[in-house]
């Protein structure tokens, strides 16, 4: 896989191909670039399958680059260090990101992941919706990318229903009465969806206070929702699922 | 004056020969270069300017109060200037004229005009006058003076200064209230201001005290006035001060002449602040007779600040108060009627409002406990990594590395609620660190009717006990150490346990650097968090070893 390296400092690139060469040798690095233009234009020359994109490079972001390259052909996996709001993005597009300083591990699931993309060729424009997400204020309502094996449903978060887990699955019931399983753990989504309002009201459940409409008292705690469904509430979870349908 | 305006508008059909087609500033009538006349009217010496086509603005009369004769260009990034004047030919031996750079290098030294642009032929509007060239100047980022007088009046010099030079935003160095105290009881504002100026600033006679940004200030006879200070900026006297207040019906505005400032200060009597209401004092520059070219725009650099007027009378209330204050009354009558329907409700209500108030408290309380607890054991950790990197281990110093990195970010990433899988990997990120250290073993294990990948504990809950089981009770031992931890479903309870084999401690005594205390004091504020949950701490510790067991009641 022909693959470009964009960090803007020269040791975590050199570090990056080190690890590469070592864990990952069918990634054939073609170009190295520590600044957004450098990257645009390498990005031009070579035409790469894989870009790792730093997600903080000085005043300018990883997203600047993707903004200004119109056909994105590639895939790309994330790379930062500490930066909330980014891999928050990031997640809400369900793209691959990976933490510096590199996992070895991490780095060789990552590559694979991308690996089977590119073969399967699911263009899922999961770039383009990330960089629609970003450019929204914080006061419209984002939309998630649910990524499925042959597809990829971006849903409005006013749309989903209720999510629940089973095992490492979360399977989201949404409004239009469709059901999607996804293959990952419900945590993940809960730490997307709760600072959008969402309330998990048991270790299974996790619940859209938009479609909730009213709280019976049987078996300790029930939410009604207004399609019907009952959803158990923990106990922990109790007073905190009170405080947020009393708001 | 209009005799000037004539004469300025007259020549300039007839300056053609001088015309720079790439000139922007160009006459509205015949497309020739504008020419500014810049000294005073009552100059007997009219001297003109005309710039280049980098100027992006000028203004070009501004007076200072003091000097009948001194006039003051601004002009924006203009790269060169041409001077000159018309003389009467039998007059041009008395004009004497200096371009001084910079208030330090003459550029032209008390000479007299000798090129001559232009003859104004008979027939013309200004016949036997000659339009003297005074020089072309480069003012990148310069100041130009031009001095200028007529013999025999060798003292009546005009003064013009060309300013070239960005206009800065002004800066607010100081700003207080001035209050009345015993010294100048009786006395005007005009009279304390003369007497301020003579005995200096920190005046004995005027009780200082400093106004913030956005302070409310209640306002009573003592306070005379206010003093702004602003930076030197050599041009003081364009920034004008604007007062505006936001009372309940309009905007005031009140603009303070230039001649109010005092070297840099300002003082503003409190009569034009004295009604209550919310105020914003602006500081702008302020440019006369400004030429823009079409289609462009020059934005002045500005500074405010904000305060609040409060007065402290009572008063006596206008009808509209009263008809206000009536429907406020009847609307409370209702309210009242109201909540008493709703009393239950309302308290129930108010309950919770006080429940979650108190665990908002519990919950910043456990967050400082929390980076209490962040474990001296990171620069133990970083020390084995070094300690690998020294023996070129490199395989071994990335894996502890990227561990280091996970436990870190765990640390500093805030989290309530972990998933006990995720729990289950830091600990045993740390524990490998730790293994590395120590070489004990070690055993993590989870019932197989637990959810692990779904049910969530507390973060870092188990962490300080877990970090006591291997300093206090492995350690020592070596690879004989054994450490057990356990997440145990028993009904609807989820039970932690760590158990280590080192040699224990009494668990009645307190132990300093145990972090116990911290712990317990965690547990005690997650207790408050979680009522209806409680979190059981059992510490069982002898010869053999020692078990934490940590219950989460009804957590399942």
């Amino acid at each position: 896989m022909r693959t470009i390296l964009v960090d803007d400092e020269a040791a975590n690139l050199e570090n990056l191909k080190i690890l590469l060469a070592k864990y990952c040798p069918e990634i054939k690095v073609v170009a190295c670039a520590t600044t957004i233009e450098e990257a645009f234009a390498q990005v031009k020359l070579h035409h790469p399958d894989l870009l790792f994109l730093d997600i903080q490079m000085g005043k300018t972001t990883g997203f600047d680059l993707l903004k200004q390259l119109t056909e994105k052909t590639f895939e790309v996996v994330f790379v930062t260090a500490y930066d909330h709001y980014g891999i928050q993005a990031v997640k809400f597009a369900a793209l691959d990101y990976l933490l510096k300083p590199v996992d070895p591990e991490e780095l060789k699931a990552a590559v694979e992941k991308a690996k089977i993309r590119i073969k399967n060729k699911i263009d899922g424009d999961q770039l383009n919706f990330l960089l629609s997400q970003i450019k929204k204020s914080e006061a419209t309502i984002p939309k998630i990318a649910l990524p499925q094996q042959h597809e990829i449903r971006y849903v409005s978060v006013d749309d989903i229903v209720r999510c629940v887990a089973d095992n490492t699955y979360t399977f989201f019931f949404l409004s239009n009465g469709d059901k999607i399983l996804i293959s990952k753990p419900l945590k993940e989504y809960a730490d997307l969806l709760k600072p959008q309002g969402f309330v998990r009201a048991h270790q299974s459940h996790l619940v859209n206070p938009k479609f909730v409409k009213s709280w019976l008292k049987e078996d300790g705690g029930t939410l009604l929702m207004t399609n019907g469904d009952k959803i158990p509430v923990s106990k922990p979870n109790r007073e905190m699922v009170k405080e947020v349908l009393g708001k | 004056m209009k005799k000037i305006i004539y004469f300025f508008l007259f020549c300039l059909p007839l300056l053609c020969f001088s015309q720079e087609k790439n000139d922007i500033f160009l006459s509205e009538a015949n497309g020739n270069p504008t020419y500014y006349r810049i000294s005073r009217p009552n100059s007997d010496c009219p001297v003109l300017l005309r710039v280049d086509e980098k100027t992006k603005w000028i203004s070009f009369s501004n007076h200072e109060s003091g000097d009948t004769l001194k006039n003051n260009v601004f002009l924006g990034e203009a790269k060169t200037i041409h001077l000159e004047m018309r003389i009467h030919k039998d007059s041009l031996r008395y004009y004497r004229y200096s371009v001084i750079k910079n208030d330090s290098v003459y550029l032209v030294d008390d000479a007299i005009p000798r090129k001559i642009n232009f003859k104004w032929p008979k027939g013309s509007d200004f016949p036997e006058y000659f339009t003297m060239s005074l020089g072309d100047y480069n003012v990148v980022g310069k100041k130009i003076v031009v001095k200028i007088y007529k013999l025999p009046q060798k003292f009546k010099v005009n003064t013009i200064v060309i300013y070239n030079q960005p206009l800065l935003p002004p800066k607010v160095l100081t700003k207080s209230l001035f209050l009345e105290s015993i010294n100048t009881k009786g006395l005007s504002v005009s009279e304390i201001t003369k007497m301020m100026i003579k005995r200096g600033r920190e005046s004995f006679f005027l009780k200082r005290q400093p106004l913030n940004e956005g302070e409310t200030i209640t306002i009573s006879d003592s306070i005379k006035l206010m003093s702004i200070g602003i930076e030197n900026t050599g041009v003081n006297f364009i920034y004008k001060v604007k007062i505006t207040r936001y009372g309940s019906d309009y905007p005031e505005e009140t603009v303070l002449t230039t001649s109010d400032w005092d070297n840099s200060y300002i003082s503003v009597d409190a009569e034009y602040f004295k009604k209550p209401g919310n105020y914003m004092v602006t500081i702008a520059p302020e440019l006369r007779s400004l030429d823009i070219p079409r289609g462009a725009s020059l934005t002045l650099p500005l500074t405010s600040f904000n305060f609040i007027v409060i007065d402290k009378r009572a008063k006596l209330f206008t009808a509209k108060e009263l008809f206000l204050i009536s429907i406020i009354i009847g609307g409370f009558v209702g309210l009242i009627s109201v909540l008493i329907l709703n009393n239950r409700k309302k308290r129930a209500a108010t309950q919770l409002a006080q429940k979650s108030q108190e665990k908002e408290i519990a919950k910043l309380q456990l967050e400082s406990v929390r980076s209490q607890l962040n474990p001296h054991f990171l620069f133990n950790a970083l020390a084995g990594i070094q300690n690998l990197m020294n023996k070129n281990e490199i395989d071994n110093a990335n894996r502890y590395l990227t561990k280091f990195a996970r436990l870190t970010r765990n640390v500093l990433d805030h989290q309530d609620l972990i998933s006990l899988t995720a729990e289950k990997m830091l600990l045993d990120d740390y524990l490998q660190m730790e293994q590395l250290r120590f070489g004990f073993q070690y055993n993590i294990s989870a019932s197989p009717d637990l959810d692990v990948e779904n049910i969530e504990i507390p973060a870092m809950l188990l962490q300080p006990f877990l970090e006591n089981a291997v300093k206090y009770g492995v350690a020592e031992k070596g690879s004989n150490g054994q450490i057990e931890i356990n997440f145990i479903k028993v009904d609807a309870d989820l039970i932690l346990s760590i158990t280590d084999n080192g040699t224990g401690f009494d668990t009645a005594k307190n132990y300093d650097g145990l972090g116990l205390a911290l712990s317990k004091n965690r547990i005690s504020l997650l207790n408050s968090i979680y009522k209806e949950t409680p979190f059981m701490l059992d510490i069982q510790s002898g010869g053999n070893g020692t078990t934490v067991k940590i219950t989460l009641t009804q957590w399942l």
